[in-house]
């Protein structure tokens, strides 16, 4: 979904395909599988990739997904509640990318 | 069976701890900051700090373990001396625990231990870390907290609590780690709101703790006239009522009366005494109030303005600002911890008269950025010293000066900020003012601080 809303993924992709994408893309940590549970910090860093969003100093430094979340929570568009190893659940991604979009749109 | 439970044990061991440091949040934020003042003399000051949290929530109750703390240095250049200080210390370390419902109509109960910030209703009197517990709870139609803490353990670059002239000795002995012992209570009580307007009745207290022995006795008949002047304890109580509102949607008010009460050492006549005069702990009876009015415009560039008003009680027949009464009751009001007011000019809210007018506003709609004017008029209401240099002996005008603030906070990127704030006060001389002329000309300082999230 994150990959498909910024075109690097035709929609009709597979999850596998999508998968792979984003591990060869750098967004997944070496041991994750396609059924791993996503952590909002990896949530962030995916967002941040995917939709080429510009962070802090200290993302620009060392992209990686703590100064993505730490940036996203600054932005609002994802919740600090709870920590940044928090399990996300489908619909958060999905809210999540809208604010994203609508950041990137201009108009958040 | 022995080993069966210690395995067991270990188990829920590893897993509670596995899934705290799960939840757990951490980071650090370094400040650099610059500055330039003039007041009695001219100073550069800079410096470094670098402050750290961790935070670890129990569940979602609101539960966790939170700790924060820092570290840095400062330097302070005048014409005669160079100052440099280390900074360190835990500034909170506690743990939170949140009861939802635990019946009998309490709707919530928290418990509070270790290291945490012990502030009063209204912000002037006490604002300090100390090292204790807090019980709150919340009913359907009223809440509670009180909680107790003591402030010897904390560093003395951290301690900013000075009531005393052993306090003031504390604060200049290098070989001193830690600051004044002081026992701190708060009690706090929300009643029901009538009309729509919440009062709240709160009491502070605080017990001086500082060892008997290196103070003065009471009813000793010889002024004291050592090097190091070592002065008596001081404890003192504030009763505080507030009330609080909304006038309408964008404009809100908040008022306060509070009375102070305990003992300070005094320099009193004594007709039992061969020189006349002997240190006799005497009542303190002094008042401070004050109200605000803050008024929101989010419609024009997010403004806000505030208006505030404080009057703090002073007693003309004190000598020196730090137990300096010389006859009756103590009337000088004294705060347990002071408050920033203007940049440059900021003295303890003791004999003190303060009229504030402020705005604020995001002058840019898309970038965060705030900005903002502080326009302060200090008076005195008795001829008794107010804590600042440069007044006149003798003189009784009230009239202290005026002061005009300009500040600016800017969010360059979600990491780095900045903040900009520039001073200038206008003391009053004699015969108008209660300042020297001498030491009446304008004073001023611009502070300048980058911050950086790591």
């Amino acid at each position: 979904m994150l990959l498909s809303a910024n075109g690097l993924i035709p929609e009709t992709e597979t999850l596998q395909a999508a998968f792979d994408t984003s591990s060869s893309l750098g967004f997944l940590e070496e041991s994750a599988q396609p059924e791993t549970a996503v952590r909002i910090d990896r949530l962030s860093f995916m967002l941040m990739k995917s939709l080429g969003l510009q962070g802090g100093i200290m993302y620009r430094l060392f992209p990686g997904p703590r100064y993505a979340y730490k940036h996203l929570v600054y932005l609002g568009i994802v919740s600090e509640s709870g920590g940044p190893f928090r399990l996300v659940a489908g619909d958060e991604v999905i809210r999540s990318l809208g604010y994203a979009l609508e950041l990137k749109g201009g108009s958040r | 069976m022995n080993t069966v439970f210690r395995r067991v044990l270990f188990a829920a061991g590893l897993f509670v701890i596995s899934t705290l440091v799960s939840a757990q949040d951490f980071g650090l934020d370094a400040t650099a900051s610059f500055g330039s003042t003039r007041t009695a003399d001219s100073s550069a000051n800079a410096g470094l700090r670098v402050d750290g949290w961790w935070k670890v929530p129990f569940g979602s109750s609101g539960s966790l373990f939170d700790g924060s703390a820092h570290t840095g240095f400062s330097l302070t250049a005048s014409p005669n001396e160079t100052d440099g200080k280390l900074l360190y210390d835990i500034d909170r370390l506690r743990l939170l625990f949140v009861i939802p419902s635990p019946g009998n109509d309490i709707q919530s109960l928290n418990i509070e231990f270790g290291r945490f910030s012990f502030q009063d209703a209204t912000g002037l009197i006490l604002s300090h870390p100390a090292d204790g517990a807090k019980l709150g709870a919340v009913f359907p139609s009223l809440k509670f907290n009180v909680q107790a803490g003591y402030t010897g353990l904390l560093m003395k670059s951290n301690n900013s609590i000075s009531l005393s002239l052993f306090d003031e000795q504390l604060a200049v002995d290098d070989s001193i780690m830690f600051g004044t012992s002081r026992m701190l209570v708060i009690g706090e009580i929300a009643l029901p709101k009538i009309f729509n307007q919440s009062l709240g009745l709160s009491f502070v207290a605080q017990q001086d703790l500082n060892p008997e022995d290196e103070l003065i006795k009471e009813w000793t008949i010889l002024p004291d006239e050592s090097a190091l002047p070592r002065g008596g304890k001081f404890n003192s109580q504030y009763t505080t009522f507030n009330l609080s509102g909304a006038f309408s949607g964008d404009l809100y008010y908040s008022s306060w009366f509070t009375l102070g009460s305990g003992r300070t050492l005094s320099w009193l006549e004594d007709s039992d005494s061969s020189t006349g005069y002997s240190y006799q702990y005497a009542p303190i009876r002094s008042i401070m109030t004050g109200f605000s009015l803050n008024y929101f415009r989010q419609e024009l560039f997010g403004s806000s303005f505030n208006f505030r008003f404080l009057y703090a009680s002073g007693d003309s027949d004190y000598s020196t600002i730090t137990e300096g009464n010389t006859a009756g009751s103590a009337g000088q009001f004294v705060p347990v911890t002071s408050s920033a007011f203007g940049l440059v000019f900021s003295p303890v809210l003791s004999n003190l008269v303060i009229a504030e007018l402020g705005g604020s506003m995001k002058p840019v709609a898309d970038k965060n950025l705030q900005t903002g004017l502080r326009l302060f008029a200090f008076f005195r209401p008795t001829s008794g010293p107010v804590a600042t240099g440069g007044l006149k002996p003798g003189e009784d005008s009230s009239m202290l000066g005026y002061e005009a603030d300009l500040y600016g906070n800017y969010r360059i990127l979600s990491d780095l900020g900045m903040s900009l704030n520039t001073g200038l006060f206008f003391p009053v001389s004699s015969p108008l003012g209660a300042f020297n002329k001498d030491d009446a000309g304008m004073q001023y300082s611009i502070q300048f601080a980058l911050t950086l999230g790591l």
